[in-house]
């Protein structure tokens, strides 16, 4: 075990904590800090940074920094809420496809539909019919993100289900849920700083694309929208008004990203394998290879059953 | 050749990356034509310039046959207006004669009879003849254009070699503008045995008489490359070679700059200080031709109420949307749906001013709810609802893709609609199409107006034939829609290209071109016709 | 052998979706516009052409009928005429397949072995570097690709000039003297930029699902037994480390390979073919949704299922022979 020297990953999922709860402090403040109505127009369309308007106006006039302070609030539950239902899925239909071949069939057939599925015209037809309120619409981008991971958690829960500890476990009678939520599941957490980047991300973004389809929430706006709206101008980048119209969103998505990948990386222990540190069961070990004496015979040592014979 | 190497002098990638590329971009904006400026003293005039080579930035408009082009904006049939020639054509004074060098229309305005210029030929060598042009109209009634209807003609029919007779179903004034002047005349000799139109993809579908060939099309990029028509009836094409080519909004004016292209347009005003202080780089606006406007459903309640609609005029602050929106100074006027600077304008139309206190007044003190329904992309909306909500109208906006749009609207399923479209600055007979529901492009999606008296006047006005009693009615009839407001003008657009002055000199076309396109390439900037004073 | 069935019933299940989905969506083929090239202008089809039209494509049939019709052309390989384009589809798709297994599929294929790599690399080593690329690569990838895109085009085509501004070759080629060599390289040169965003847009997943992989097989009781034996740490990172870690990324992988090909997805790449005029299949997946154009979209969504549930069937097995063979 290696020490963790200077900034490690766990200080920086503090770090990443800190930076999360600041914006969404902010995020929760906007009546009380954002310094006007976002929706008026306040000013003369670009204006630059100054006293009266921090982050300047955008080309309707409005402020640019009242604006991102609302536009918190939809881009942080959105993806909060995507996250959260679009992750507990994943792992919900990767587990149980990976350790029951009963249920494996089915979950995957699922997974493969949703996969195989257009996602434009799904989102065209399910949000006409449905009405296209956030709700409505964090709702469909969870649904179509937890797949491509429930496949992948799937695949690790199947390496998982192989390793020697979790045969142990098995065979001295642990009940399936017991060896799902002791011994698989802390492994697939290595799973999980990569869903948490690709679903925010796709969470900020889809959500961004749906409201360019017509299908977002008219009245809220996002971090997402201002920068659709940005970049709806074939004008943006002949002046300098890109600075303070698509920085201040686009930055603020990058840290909400970063900050999630890191607090996802302190969430998993990377160093160190889970047979170390689900000490207990190496009481358990020993037990198992008294249970099973016969295959641990034939495979002496876990090198040589290590996969580098493939 | 396009040279290569680093132009922005001085500028490299250093500090952090975001300030690296705020540098880069500056250097890229900022620098980088004075070579240009130095090549920059040719003739100002192309006109008598020989440009071998004029690159269009555009959209893919499909295979450019009448029958397959894109229907989706006007660039398809600016397209073919440069392969294909019409009867008549416009200049920027008025219908000029084009294939046909005169015509005659009869006593009672249904037969027109055109004589053909000599010596046409299409661009495969054979004769140009008067069965061709009774035969594209025949063709034409069973596989339509896809641009503009020619529905109004009853029969051609070739007299002689030179003389063809067009009998319309009745006196039709916008004739000689909108149908003649719009419908391109294919060969019969290639189109007799095609009977599906719709894919035909033989070499000589493409055939026309105009001043330019298609050389190539690459269906896959949506780039066209059209070559000189060295055998044009009407004067040598001075420009060898035209690419149209498909560049994404994104990077078009980019693309200009580093001169990748040398046409682009660019729709609000601001786009005019990129060519500012470059003296080979110009930029060229238009006629406001394009219209911005509320489209009313009349039917529903409470919008039936005239006092509404008046109402949700006097609450909307147009000068500031316009400005806001074009970056140039407000073009508002125009209440009747005709631009400003149309020759059918009516320059006594009373405008609706901005007043908060009319709105509330009208509104009688009563909050009301209304839906507005817009393209996910319009801008204007966000504008509107403070104000409106001002005046004690809560909007509701409801985003919804084109073809969504075009449900709802002609299902009558909306209150409001926020229309954005040219096609306002041609012969005025759309206003009676509009509202008498035989337009069926999207133009007059949403008219809802049940008034008999401006039926009475559509009517009359159509089939008008004398110029100046025909304004008159027109007049009355933007009167009425000023007055009853099925209809409410939030402002008119220009459109601002920008062109490169030694390749391209923009051309205004009366009205705009054909049926109102505020397109700068009107294929007689191209020509040197003889005896012209270009 | 369920497996089979269960995958044959999927794409009998996604014929019919692919079919009904189209048609389900409010609006109509031949009714009012696309957006076209300009925002402000909208399309006109005279009535005439529009009963037409609906004639020739067979609008005006019930449903039912317009289905049979479909599966018995699909049965004959015919895969019909796109409404907006009047182009046979087969000819459409043909066209334009050839760029997106080059752009997108390249680009899938980079970001994936390359971050996979990388990110295995980094996890192996651990310490500072792999936190930096960690966070770099998640930094970047927080960007849209609109963003990259634009970043790079302004950087490496506008101020730089090392790279074409846009378009997937020159857009006419001189005619004479262009021989293979050229037009590859001028392909290459041209696809480097949108390649290069989809790279970036796309490596971090790869990168951080390969560093938590590693890391989860980096304490294994086998790695280091088989470092107690003295083996060379390549031979242990390559084949003892590699193979455990390679299954979730196999599966990764091949779920992201195969949305390339589809197109239709809410992700990126359509963003990056339409900003630099890469004639993908995505971009004409969208154009068609946004025009309504049935046939097109039947074919496009078709390819997409037959990708998704090929590449997922074949990760299914490929992944159960690892498993046997370790078990084994």
């Amino acid at each position: 075990m290696r020490p963790n020297r200077g900034l490690g990953f766990s200080s920086l999922a503090v770090i990443g904590a800190i930076a999360l709860a600041c914006i969404v402090a902010m995020a929760i403040l906007a009546p009380w800090l954002a310094p006007y109505d976002p929706r008026l127009s306040a000013g003369p369309a670009l204006l630059g940074p100054s006293g009266d308007h921090w982050l300047g106006t955008n080309d309707l006039g409005q402020d640019v920094l009242s604006e991102w302070l609302w536009a918190a609030r939809a881009s942080l539950l959105t993806a909060a809420l995507v996250t959260i239902i679009s992750t507990a899925l994943a792992w919900l239909f990767g587990v149980a496809a990976g350790l029951s071949s009963r249920l494996d069939g089915a979950a995957m057939g699922v997974c493969d539909l949703l996969l195989a599925l257009p996602a434009v015209p799904l989102c065209m037809l399910v949000l006409s019919i449905a009405g296209s309120g956030r709700r409505n619409v964090i709702l469909l981008l969870a649904l179509l993100s937890w797949p491509v991971f429930a496949r992948v958690v799937r695949a690790q829960v199947r390496q998982l289900a192989h390793e020697p500890y979790v045969e142990a476990a098995q065979a001295m009678g642990a009940g399936r849920l017991h060896v799902a939520w002791r011994h698989i599941l802390p492994g697939t957490l290595a799973l999980l700083p990569a869903k948490l980047l690709t679903t925010v991300r796709f969470a900020l973004f889809g959500e961004a694309t749906l409201a360019f389809l017509g299908l977002g929430d008219p009245a809220s706006k996002s971090w997402g929208t201002m920068l659709g709206w940005a970049f709806n101008d074939p004008l943006l980048f002949a002046s300098q008004a890109w600075l303070w119209r698509v920085l201040p969103p686009a930055a603020s998505i990058a840290i909400v990203v970063l900050a999630v990948t890191w607090i996802g990386t302190g969430l998993e222990q990377p160093h160190e394998h889970p047979a170390q540190l689900r000490r207990p069961s190496a009481a358990g070990r020993r037990n198992a290879s008294r249970h099973q004496p016969a295959r641990h015979a034939a495979q002496p040592g876990y090198g040589q059953r290590a996969p580098g014979t493939i | 050749m396009k040279e290569r190497g680093f132009r922005g002098q001085g500028s490299g990638v250093r500090g952090a990356v975001g300030l690296a590329l705020a540098c880069l971009l500056l250097a890229g904006c900022g620098t980088g034509t004075a070579e240009e400026a130095a090549s920059g003293s040719m003739a100002d005039h192309v006109g008598h310039v020989h440009v071998p080579l004029l690159r269009i930035a555009w959209a893919d408009v499909g295979v450019p046959t009448p029958f397959r082009v894109s229907t989706a904006g006007p660039g398809g049939a600016a397209l073919l207006s440069l392969m294909y020639d019409t009867l008549t054509w416009k200049d920027s004074h008025g219908i000029i004669p084009w294939l046909a060098t005169s015509w005659d229309v009869s006593a009672d305005g249904r037969t027109y009879t055109f004589t053909l210029a000599p010596s046409v030929r299409w661009q495969d060598g054979q004769p140009l003849t008067s069965a061709d042009v009774a035969f594209s109209f025949a063709y034409y009634a069973q596989h339509p254009y896809r641009w503009m209807s020619s529905n109004v003609v009853a029969a051609a029919q070739a007299l002689d070699g030179t003389h063809v007779a067009v009998q319309l179903r009745q006196p039709y004034a916008p004739f000689l503008e909108d149908v003649a002047g719009s419908l391109p005349i294919i060969p019969e000799h290639v189109w007799a045995s095609v009977s599906d139109p719709n894919t035909y993809d033989g070499p000589d579908a493409t055939t026309g008489s105009g001043p330019f060939k298609l050389a190539e099309y690459q269906p896959a990029t949506g780039n066209y490359r059209l070559v000189a028509n060295l055998d044009y009836f009407r004067g040598s094409v001075h420009a060898s070679e035209i690419q149209q080519l498909n560049v994404p909004n994104e990077t078009r004016l980019q693309a200009f700059r580093q001169g990748d292209v040398d046409l682009v347009l660019a729709t609000d005003a601001s786009a005019e200080s990129m060519v500012a202080n470059q003296p080979r780089l110009k930029s060229y606006e238009t006629e406001p031709l394009s219209v911005v406007r509320l489209a009313i459903n009349t039917d529903s309640p409470p919008l039936n109420q005239l006092a509404v609609r008046q109402a949700i005029a006097y609450a909307l602050d147009r000068q500031r949307i316009a400005e806001l929106m074009t970056r140039a100074p407000a073009i508002t006027g125009g209440a009747g749906a005709i631009p400003p600077e149309s020759p059918w304008f009516n320059t006594n139309l009373p405008s609706v001013p901005f007043d908060l206190a009319k709105a509330q007044e009208a509104l009688g003190g009563q909050q009301i709810n209304l839906e507005l329904l817009a393209d996910p992309s319009a801008r204007e909306p966000e504008l509107m609802q403070p104000m409106l909500e001002a005046a004690g109208i809560h909007l509701t906006v409801r985003r919804a893709d084109a073809k969504t749009r075009s449900e709802l609207l002609r299902e009558g399923k909306f209150q409001l609609a926020l229309t954005s479209h040219i096609g306002v600055g041609g012969d005025p007979d759309f206003l009676r199409r509009w509202y008498s529901g035989e337009e069926t492009n999207d133009f007059a999606q949403g008219s809802v107006f049940h008034d008999p008296a401006f039926a009475q006047l559509g009517a009359s006005e159509a089939t008008t034939l004398d110029q100046a009693a025909r304004k008159t009615i027109v007049d009355d009839m933007q009167a009425t829609i000023a007055a009853q407001l099925p209809t409410i003008v939030l402002y008119y657009r220009r459109f601002y290209w920008l062109y490169d002055s030694t390749r391209f000199t923009p051309m205004d076309t009366w009205g705009g071109l054909m049926n109102g396109m505020p397109l700068p390439y009107n294929k007689m900037t191209f020509l040197q016709l003889p005896g012209s004073a270009r | 052998m369920t497996r089979a069935v269960r995958y044959a019933g999927l794409l009998a299940g996604l014929v019919v979706l692919n079919f009904a989905l189209p048609r389900a969506l409010p609006g109509d083929p031949l009714d009012g516009s696309a957006a076209g090239g300009m925002s402000s202008a909208t399309a006109t089809l005279p009535a005439a052409a529009q009963a037409q039209l609906r004639a020739y494509y067979h609008l005006d049939q019930p449903i039912l009928g317009q289905f049979t019709a479909y599966l018995s052309d699909l049965a004959h390989g015919n895969l019909g005429v796109s409404i907006s384009r009047g182009t046979p589809v087969a000819q459409l798709i043909g066209e334009r397949l050839p760029w997106t297994a080059s752009l997108v599929l390249a680009a899938v294929v980079i970001a994936a072995v390359g971050g996979s790599l990388l990110g295995g690399l980094l996890a192996w080593k651990g310490g500072r570097l792999d936190r930096a690329a960690v966070s770099a690569a998640a930094a970047v990838a927080a960007l849209p690709e609109l963003l990259i895109g634009i970043g790079l085009a302004l950087v490496f085509a506008v101020t730089l000039r090392w790279f074409p501004l846009q378009g997937g070759q020159a857009s006419f080629p001189e005619s004479g003297g262009v021989n293979a060599f050229a037009l590859l390289a001028d392909r290459l040169l041209h696809l480097a930029l949108p390649g290069l965003t989809l790279t970036l847009a796309g490596l971090a997943a790869f990168l951080l699902l390969a560093r938590g992989a590693v890391a989860q097989v980096r304490g294994a009781p086998y790695i280091r037994v088989a470092r107690a034996k003295g083996l060379p740490e390549t031979t242990i990172a390559m084949r003892h480390a590699a193979p455990n870690a390679a299954l979730p990324l196999l599966s990764y992988s091949a779920t992201r390979l195969a949305q390339a090909v589809g197109g239709a997805t809410l992700g990126g790449a359509i963003v990056v073919e339409r900003l630099y005029s890469i004639p993908g299949i995505g971009l004409l997946a969208f154009q068609s949704i946004q025009a309504r154009d049935y046939p097109v979209l039947q074919a496009v969504f078709l390819l997409a299922s037959l990708s998704i549930l090929v590449v997922n069937l074949s990760a299914d097995v490929l992944c159960q022979a690892l498993e046997r063979r370790r078990a084994a």
